[in-house]
């Protein structure tokens, strides 16, 4: 093939040791931020030696005609090993072996940074191993390294535009510093009022477009470079879901273990202690919601268990990661898409916003159990990753009232069962409390709002044995336990003939908007209730005080704003708050926003400071406004003309007119006229003021 | 104002990054991607402000004049080889700083390699005024304009670029002399005395010539006292008029002339040797005029001082096809008078009538500029030698320049220099 004119010099190396200094240190915060949200210090610590020997050898060999072939050989090799200790760590089921490679791929890619378009493509990879942090982190501490990140590329940028006019230019300005030069001193300090003041602007831009942007819960993409791969089944079998939009490979399992229920098969209500606050579980969701697992259908006075263990297998949608799970009630509402991590091993449950209607997770089956409930064949280990799609449903008051109570048949043999030593003060206290309530829906809240005042205890006396849960709960102890306040109102309400069940799983968590995760701990484990509607299905109910009585998925919250409390970053301040509480006696939110305040007021005040410290423009300058000190000088002939009364005919030049008015005063004047009408060199700022000053005391011509 | 590459890729940056935070709804990515959005935003407009509110002032060897060549800035006119130093103000008459501050300063004057200087200044305060100096050497004679400054910025980080062509406060333009040189001695001025003659009319010499009766306005000094008491009247004497030998200064100013390149070329040899003539002339007190055969340039009348022979000799250029001959024929055959004639080609028919003007008592001197160097071609230098012989043979003097760097050497002593001679 014939070529098609001169081949295009290549770009020349980069020289300037400062730009790749920086571009060395900005590949550093991303590193750390992996590091510090994913637990992998080892490969960042031998990445980050990479990463420097790198950039050293990069610095040095740019100074040389040529690269070296072999050197781009080694890299090439070594990106490929790097790839294929991925791919081993991925069947080993290693931490995050993607983010590994991300970490060395970019320390062996440091070797061969010869032109500044290699520095500014590191750059970019540095993008992707912070983009990577930014999926992982869960607080607001990784902030930090985002803002060290931005900072030190801004740098590059500028940097950059520092090398280049330097490099273009035959002229600089300042040439060199002078010795004792004062000014010097003084530029450093002029020059931070305007970043400051850029700073400032570019964090209320940054405020402003990230609350004004909505935020759409996208469903999960399988891309297209998504590879299935067999991953040996057993204890250390993952499933990985792509909601995460990047290179996915995905593990699968042809487990088909017992099922099991779990948290239990049952629930045992005589269980008294507290659970920790280990991390369980994080859960992405554009909605606040309980994350429900299962259901139980049997109360025997002590425990709850699910009597029908009938389930119904899913099928696939495709790639084997998309089931459609089946509902018969009036599934509407938005859509609520949510992503789980597991942290920690948990039973073979799926928890999921109330009501999912597709599940994203790879495994070789997934079935709906008869309480609602989904389950994969195998326990879950900890970073399995899916996505539930549910829809959330609107239950509106009226609607629900408006029910009725033609329950069918199959709800009414399951969910209105209760044990034969329910005791009549049970019974007697539904009747009374429901006495004013004319419908289910009323009678359920009706119950759950008394429930409601009885105080929460986490550790309640234990239950004598042989005794009945409710009963000593609400006549005995008086006190308790979630797991309590959902069984009375789940016995209440069947005593009065309305179906309900007991539901398990997870409250919402903690939420943070920067990291948009729910943090979901061991001790956010929960019960509730579902009461059956008809045409409605199982309506959430929670008499737990402390806790959300109507426990609807929330609208999807699009905006920053949509929720103020949940929109407030969630800072990892404990120990700060604490001391705040201690020696001030307030809350630390205030004293944030008086901080804030302060903050402002002080950037105001250095505005205005800036301002009135500006330098004047210096004195006779005048070469640079040199038409404006020749209109100043011209429009004081003018004014002079009106102050002697008396103007200067069309045909007269302006010599004969200052004879005929004969005032040496204006003979100045017209000396300044000429010469700013005639002289090529502009006028005097100090001519123009001295002129204006004479016409001011002129006096009318004779 | 327009985004550069850079900026391009920050935007799609910002976007992608909004993409993938809907995709997988972390919270970060939106912020990033809000922070790439708000860089993009927050940078527009800040690199025109910045050119916006510059103020530019150029001086030339410290002037802010034009300097067009009159008396009144005579000292102020560089000459081919002189050196100018010019400086270039830039200042911010705006309250926020200007930031890496890229140009060009353009110095017509100076040699193709030092014609375009480019500058950059880092940072700049509101109302700080920044000083660039710098120093070339005269290449080229003539007028020369300067132009308005062009001015770019990328600040502060590269994502938007403006550029601006700012006008420059100074100097409208230049007017660079030729070259000349110092002659030693030329024999020219010494084969006749350069004496005042009387001429046979009243005029204000000192050689008595008659007596007439007073006039009002004569001097009363002039009064013949004797003649006055003779004639009963006022009777005041009268002097003749002194006319200073000149020398005629023609100069071939034919397109054909002008051989070789569009700097080192044969005409403009020729120039410096007529400027150095001229120069010579002058010291000796001799006045000037200028012959030339130009109808674009016509050749002021009468003599002229050296600034106003230079100004003119910085401004021609070769054009037209008129014969030198007929312009020296026209030369008045004044007895003592001088011609100088510099033919930067070959002209046969310049021979008769310098030969003529010097069998008519004129001294007349010959300079013939040797085109062979500038051309290599050999033919021309043959007949270039061939019109010196003919002119030598007539009697009249002759100088053969090539383009030897000691050409006024040869000028003066009529010796070519070992190059001239190796080429010819």
């Amino acid at each position: 093939m014939r070529r098609k004119g001169p081949r295009r010099p290549p770009p020349p190396a980069e020289l300037s040791g400062r730009l790749r200094l920086l571009a060395a240190a900005a590949a550093l915060p991303p590193m750390l931020a992996l590091g510090w949200v994913a637990l992998v210090w080892g490969p960042v610590l031998l990445a980050a030696l990479g990463l420097a020997a790198g950039h050293y050898y990069s610095w040095r060999a740019a100074a040389r005609p040529q690269a070296s072939g072999w050197v781009r050989l080694a890299v090439f090799v070594a990106l490929h090993l790097a790839l294929a200790l991925m791919c081993a760590r991925l069947f080993a089921a290693g931490a995050l072996p993607q983010a590994e490679f991300a970490l060395f791929a970019q320390a062996i890619t440091s070797f061969d940074l010869r032109t500044r378009r290699n520095l500014f493509a590191s750059l970019g990879m540095s993008l992707l191993t912070l983009y990577v942090a930014a999926t992982l982190a869960r607080d607001a501490g990784f902030g930090l390294f985002g803002l060290a990140y931005v900072g030190l590329v801004l740098a590059v940028f500028y940097a950059a535009e520092l090398a280049d006019g330097r490099g273009r230019a035959r002229l600089r300005w300042p040439a060199a510093p002078l010795a004792g030069d004062s000014a010097a001193a003084t530029r450093p300090a002029r020059g931070l009022t305007p970043a400051l003041g850029f700073a400032g602007a570019l964090a209320v831009a940054t405020a402003a477009v990230f609350g004004l942007t909505p935020h759409f819960a996208g469903r999960p993409v399988i891309p297209p470079f998504s590879l299935d791969l067999p991953i040996p089944s057993g204890p250390t079998s993952r499933i990985v879901n792509p909601a995460l939009p990047l290179v996915q490979i995905n593990g699968w399992s042809n487990a088909t273990g017992d099922y099991y229920y779990g948290f239990d098969s049952q629930l045992d209500l005589s269980y008294r202690g507290g659970l920790s606050d280990r991390v369980v579980m994080y859960v992405r969701s554009p909605a606040w919601s309980y994350w429900r697992s299962h259901s139980y259908d049997t109360y025997t006075g002590s425990a709850w268990r699910q009597a029908d263990e009938g389930t119904l297998s899913l099928t696939t949608g495709g790639q084997g990661i998309y089931y459609a799970v089946p509902s018969d009630t009036q599934a509407e509402g938005e859509e609520v898409v949510q992503t789980f991590y597991l942290v920690t091993d948990q039973p073979n449950l799926v928890f999921a916003a109330y009501r999912p209607t597709e599940a994203y997770l790879n495994t070789a089956s997934l079935v709906l159990d008869a309480g609602d409930g989904l389950r994969v064949g195998e326990a879950m280990k900890a970073g399995t990753t899916y996505t539930i799609v549910s829809r959330r449903p609107n239950f509106a008051e009226a609607a629900l009232r408006a029910a009725g109570d033609d329950y069918p048949a199959a709800v009414r043999a399951a969910y209105l069962q209760l044990p034969d030593n329910i005791s009549e003060r049970v019974r007697t206290l539904a009747q009374s409390l429901t006495a004013n309530a004319p419908t289910a829906y009323d009678k359920a809240v009706a119950i759950r709002d008394y429930l409601l005042t009885i105080p929460y205890e986490l550790y309640p006396p234990p239950q004598p044995p042989g005794s009945e849960t409710v009963d000593n709960f609400l006549f005995v102890d008086q006190r308790g336990v979630c797991e309590q306040f959902a069984t009375a109102h789940a016995v209440l309400l069947r005593s009065l003939g309305i179906p309900t069940r007991l539901v398990a799983g997870y409250g919402a968590g903690e939420y943070s908007a920067l990291s948009g995760y729910y943090t979901v701990r061991s001790n956010d484990a929960h019960a509730w209730t579902e009461v059956y509607f008809p045409g409605y299905g199982w309506v959430p109910f929670d008499a737990t005080p402390g806790w959300t009585p109507s426990p609807y998925t929330a609208p999807v919250q699009r905006w920053l704003f949509s929720s103020t409390l949940q929109g407030l970053p969630d800072l990892p301040l404990g120990a700060v708050a604490a001391a705040a509480q201690a020696l001030f006696g307030v809350a630390l939110w205030p004293l944030l926003l008086l901080a804030a305040l302060v903050m402002v007021l002080g950037a105001v005040w250095l505005f205005v400071r800036a301002w009135r410290l500006r330098p004047a423009p210096p004195a006779g300058f005048s070469a640079l406004d040199g038409d404006r000190q020749r209109r100043r000088i011209l429009a004081a002939y003018q004014a002079g003309q009106q102050r002697l009364r008396r103007r200067r005919a069309g045909a007269e030049t302006v010599r004969e007119f200052a004879r005929r008015v004969d005032q040496p005063a204006w003979d100045e004047v017209t000396a300044a006229a000429e010469q700013a009408a005639y002289r090529p060199a502009p006028p005097e700022q100090r001519l123009a003021e001295r002129i204006w000053e004479v016409v001011r005391r002129l006096k009318r011509a004779g | 104002m327009k985004p550069t590459p850079r900026g391009w890729a920050v935007a799609a940056i910002a976007l992608g990054l909004y993409v993938f935070a809907n995709q997988t709804q972390v919270g970060w990515l939106y912020v990033f991607s809000a922070l790439a959005a708000a860089l993009w935003l927050c940078t527009f407009g800040i690199p025109g402000r910045m050119l916006r509110r510059l103020r530019l002032a150029r001086r030339v060897n410290g002037s802010a004049l034009g300097v067009d060549g009159s008396a009144e800035y005579a000292d102020l006119n560089p000459a081919v080889g002189d050196e100018l130093q010019l400086t270039l103000t830039i200042h911010n008459a705006g309250r926020l700083p200007a930031l890496q501050l890229t140009g060009a300063d353009t110095c017509p004057p100076a040699p193709a390699a030092d014609r375009n200087q480019p500058f950059f200044i880092n940072y700049l305060s509101g109302g700080q005024a920044a000083t660039l100096r710098y120093t070339v050497t005269c290449a080229r004679r003539g007028w020369f304009t300067f132009g308005p400054t062009p001015l770019a910025t990328q600040a502060p980080f590269g994502l938007w670029s403006a550029t601006r062509v700012a006008p420059v406060d100074g100097p409208d333009g230049l007017l660079v002399f030729p070259e000349t040189r110092p002659l030693a001695r030329l024999d020219l001025f010494d084969r006749q005395p350069a004496v005042e003659t009387s001429l046979a009319q009243a005029g204000t010499g000192g050689e008595f010539l008659s007596v007439r009766e007073y006039r009002p306005g004569d001097p009363p000094r002039h009064v013949h006292w004797r003649t006055t008491a003779r004639a009963g009247r006022l009777i005041v004497k009268e002097f003749a008029e002194e006319q200073q030998p000149a020398l005629t200064l023609a100069l071939d100013l034919r397109r054909a002339a002008c051989l070789g390149g569009a700097d080192d070329n044969t005409l403009e040899l020729g120039i410096k040797l007529a400027a150095s003539l001229a120069r010579h002339a002058h010291e000796r007190g001799l006045p000037v005029r200028l012959l030339t055969n130009s109808r674009r340039w016509p050749a002021p009348v009468g003599a002229l001082s050296q600034w106003a022979l230079l100004s003119y000799l910085a401004r021609v250029e070769a054009e037209g096809d008129d014969a030198l001959a007929d312009a020296l024929r026209q030369v008045s055959a004044t007895p003592g008078a001088f011609v100088a004639a510099v033919l930067p080609a070959p002209d046969p028919e310049a021979v008769a009538p310098l030969v003529n003007l010097q069998r008519r008592g004129l001294a007349v001197l010959a300079v013939l500029v040797d085109p062979m160097p500038f051309t290599g071609d050999r033919g021309l230098g043959i007949e270039v030698r061939r019109v010196a012989g003919e002119l030598a043979a007539g009697g009249v003097a002759v100088r053969l320049i090539g383009a030897a760097p000691d050409w006024e050497r040869v000028l003066v002593t009529g010796e070519a220099s070992v190059a001239t001679e190796a080429a010819a």
